[in-house]
């Protein structure tokens, strides 16, 4: 309850201090949005002169690059500045300040840094997911639907463990900048279906660094409906990040908070 | 009625040598240095409701250190702390809804933002009922004359503004215990007074706690009814301001501007620091003989172009406590 | 210009790089991994097809135009339209304006500067990279050179777009938004994500009257040797010919922009 509270304030305020630029509040929204439909478009152009990829026609892909979306635009709107906030924080030496409001300092966090533009990918993504679904003639006001629903929830919490993670490390090595380059590498290879990859990759993508949940897994679910086995595949690795992401992160306050920083 | 108990507080400190090049980094990992550094060797004291308690001594003698293991920040080695009941360390969130605190230079308002959207925020955090934030709000806006600067956003806030707004940041949920690092750093004299009148006004109105930890000795004396003197991590000292100063601050420095050049005289007490051609820095002992009748002597007797009277710096006083 | 001055600045550039350079060297071990992305979408895309060839290009030419786009984009990274808003926004304005170079130059040496090392320690790295695991092959001595002048070429075309984009903070104050666009637009009509011959051929009409493709794509083509010697000198004039309306522009821009500066004060 106080956690709606505080985070729509802050969306609240970033709103306001954004649209007191009203040209480049509109630019930005804009731009958001056309950056988005890049991959779509992409995908149209790589249909258009080729078969495409194996086991995936167009609007399947597209399905596929909407969820993609979707969860990029939930990611970016409550926790993608996070590891950004964070490590400037340790860096200027004023991370103490977050420890001094009555509240859980991780989800004070993620309220500080919610970003309303992702709200724009949600709904480009949304939109894309739903032309594609039409035109593959898939009902929306299903179970699976729910369950697409569910995966994508859990997706974020990918992004969000990921944020932790790379957070947690600014307090136990110093230039983990490092990590968030990574990370934003590492994000691309949801870009494409899981099947396009090597094994070696794959598995990786699915266990270690569970990326594929963010678009490959939901999308299989809307196209071919859920199956216990890969639902299992799809949550317990998230699960067990996103867990290791908290240890991490209590480790971390742990040491701040004996070491001082 | 004590707030505050501290007991045996240790804190020590491991800072390791880091290194920026990736071959001495690497070559760290195996051979790990680190030099200990005892902060805190094991302090006790305590504070009573209603203080003003000043916390002096020169830098890294363990104020900072002190002080954020007393509000909650920090975890010490081994010793007791209770304040208001609680284990400052030990649950945390509860904790610091109880204390307000301002950590001199770093700010705690949001830098792109103006002042009123962090205390809206707090308002939430601290679940501060409406017509009480907006009373406060507008009482303490106008007792420090900060109500134009609301908002812009603190970025653009000179110094004496933003620290100002740091105060009310800190006050706004009306806390019984506050933490001052530094409150009057880099201010002037004006921004300096208002400051004080302030914290000594919620002192008295609210019988609100205060730690005041600083390096200027006008903001020990109009504020602070006791002083914990503090070096090398221990406490040298504890009582009240009066018998420091009547044992310690007896000394007064004065700097003279001349409009001609100086000749040589001889005052009970007075020893010349420092002679130039057009100015000297004089020292008082003003237990031989007052500094009113020596400022009289130098108006009598030299062209006076100016004329100022400082207490002698912190750090003189503490070499002098250790003197003893 | 004078040139000791502008090498002065260079050097600055250099320094400003020193200042960042764990940020290259780790883009230097990331980007790589955006390779291999490309690798494997294009090598399914191939394997499933019957044809070898697509719109012109082989799988192992898809490879390598990927290693090339990085490559041009090393040489012509820039973020002078943010260091203009920042400038603007903080004040810093003044300072560049009491130096004895003009403001464009200022930026420009700036950002040679830094683009020089960024060759040095990323471009280099990033074409043994290419040369020895994604099967980039060395173009002949006429491609390498009207590749490495194309280049040249992009970089001023690059900097002075991003440039203009960037004096509109003259007027707007805050270009989050078009600094966000521009990112964008850039990089997919300059064929950063896809070789613009995959592009819908109206479209590509089209891209012949625009700055964009001049950008990445035609210094691309020439390195892989997609296009004859009589087009690489066409291509290169129209680059030099598009130098040239840009920087009139900026010119004329400036002007007004900083007739409002010292006017609004801002």
């Amino acid at each position: 309850m106080k956690y709606t509270k505080l985070i729509t304030r802050c969306a609240g305020i970033w709103l306001m201090r954004d649209f007191a630029y009203k040209y480049d509040f509109f630019i930005k929204t804009l731009a958001v949005a056309v950056y988005d439909v890049l991959g779509p478009l992409i995908a149209l152009f790589i249909y258009s002169a080729t078969p495409g990829l194996p086991g995936w026609n167009f609007y399947q892909f597209l399905l596929f690059q909407g969820t993609l979306i979707i969860v990029f635009g939930l990611g970016r709107t409550f926790s993608a500045s996070l590891a950004w906030w964070t490590l400037s924080a340790i860096y200027l030496g004023e991370f103490d300040q977050y420890l001094l409001k009555p509240y859980p300092t991780l989800l004070y966090l993620m309220a500080l840094t919610v970003d309303h533009y992702g709200l724009v990918e949600v709904a480009v993504g949304t939109t894309v997911v739903t032309y594609s679904a039409t035109q593959l003639g898939i009902p929306l006001l299903t179970i699976s639907t729910l369950i697409y629903i569910f995966l994508i929830i859990t997706a974020f919490f990918v992004h969000l463990g990921s944020n932790i993670i790379i957070s947690s490390m600014g307090f136990l090595a110093v230039k983990s900048e490092a990590l968030l380059q990574l990370y934003m590498n590492l994000m691309d290879f949801a870009r494409y279906p899981l099947n396009v990859y090597g094994p070696g990759l794959r598995f990786f993508l699915t266990f270690l660094f569970p990326i594929a949940v963010t678009s490959f897994f939901p999308a299989q679910v809307l196209l071919k409906g859920a199956g216990i086995k890969m639902l299992a595949i799809a949550i317990i690795p998230v699960a067990i990040y996103f867990t290791i992401s908290l240890l991490l992160w209590n480790t971390a306050m742990k040491k701040y908070r004996s070491a001082g920083g | 009625m004590p707030i505050i108990h501290v007991k045996r507080l240790k804190k020590s400190f491991k800072s390791y040598n880091r290194e920026q090049w990736l071959f001495e980094a690497l070559k760290s990992l195996f051979s790990i240095k680190f030099t200990i550094n005892e902060a805190l060797k094991g302090i006790s004291f305590e504070v009573k409701e209603g203080e003003i308690l000043g916390l002096i001594g020169p830098n890294g003698a363990g104020k900072s250190t002190a002080i954020k293991i007393l509000s909650g920040l920090l975890w010490p080695d081994s010793g007791e702390a209770t304040a208001m009941g609680m284990i400052p360390w030990q649950n945390r969130v509860k904790y610091v809804a109880n204390i307000g605190a301002v950590f001199g230079q770093k700010t705690q308002m949001m830098w792109d933002l103006p002042p009123i959207d962090s205390f809206y925020m707090d308002k939430d955090l601290y679940s501060i009922p409406e017509p009480e934030f907006t009373q406060r709000f507008r009482k303490m806006t106008q007792m420090l004359e900060v109500e134009e600067v609301m908002k812009s956003p603190v970025r653009e806030l000179s110094l004496g503004e933003r620290m100002r707004c740091e105060i009310i940041n800190a006050l706004l949920h009306n806390p019984p215990l506050v933490f001052l690092d530094e409150p009057t750093i880099g201010l002037d004299v004006i921004a300096k007074d208002k400051l004080r009148d302030f914290i000594f006004d919620v002192n008295k109105k609210h019988k609100t706690t205060f730690i005041i930890t600083t390096h200027d000795m006008q903001d020990i004396e109009k504020l602070c009814s006791r002083i914990i003197i503090i070096n090398h991590g221990t406490i040298i000292y504890d009582g009240p301001l009066e018998d420091i100063k009547k044992k310690y601050l007896t000394d007064k420095h004065i700097e003279v501007k001349l409009s001609s050049k100086p000749k040589r005289f001889a005052f009970k007490g007075c020893k010349v620091l420092e002679k130039q051609e057009y100015q000297m820095k004089l020292e008082q002992d003003t237990t031989k003989k007052p500094i009113q009748q020596l400022i009289n002597y130098l108006l009598q007797n030299f062209e006076v172009a100016d004329i100022t009277v400082t207490n002698p710096p912190i750090e003189e006083i503490i070499k002098k406590i250790y003197r003893e | 210009m004078n040139l000791r001055g502008d090498w002065g600045l260079a050097k600055i550039g250099i320094k400003v790089w020193g200042a960042y350079r764990f940020e290259f060297l780790i883009a230097l071990l990331t980007t790589p991994l955006s390779l291999i992305i490309y690798y494997y979408l294009w090598k399914s895309i191939y394997s499933y097809m019957v044809a070898e060839i697509i719109k012109g290009f082989t799988f192992e030419s898809m490879i390598s135009y990927y290693v090339l786009s990085m490559i041009v984009g090393f040489f012509t990274w820039t973020e002078v339209d943010k260091w203009l808003e920042q400038d603007l926004i903080h004040g810093y304005m003044i300072k560049g304006l009491l130096k004895p170079v003009s403001f464009l130059s200022w930026y420009i040496s700036l950002e040679i500067g830094m683009n020089i090392m960024n060759i040095l320690t990323q471009m280099i790295p990033v074409f043994i990279i290419g040369f020895l695991f994604f099967g980039l092959k060395t173009a002949s001595p006429f491609n390498s050179i009207a590749f490495a002048a194309s280049v040249f070429f992009s970089f001023f075309i690059y900097f002075g777009l991003t440039y203009l984009l960037g004096l509109s903070a003259f007027w707007l104050k805050r270009i989050s938004g078009i600094r966000r666009m521009r990112r964008a637009v850039f990089g997919f009509f300059a064929g950063s994500f896809l070789p613009l011959t995959l592009f819908p051929l109206w479209a590509q009409n089209i891209f012949h009257y625009l700055p964009f493709e001049y950008m990445k794509f035609v210094p691309i083509t020439i390195y892989l040797e997609l296009i004859t010697k009589q087009e690489i000198i066409k291509a290169l004039s129209i680059q030099i010919a598009w130098i040239i309306v840009i920087y009139t522009i900026i010119h004329l821009v400036w002007k007004q922009a900083y007739k409002r500066y010292s006017s609004v004060g801002l």
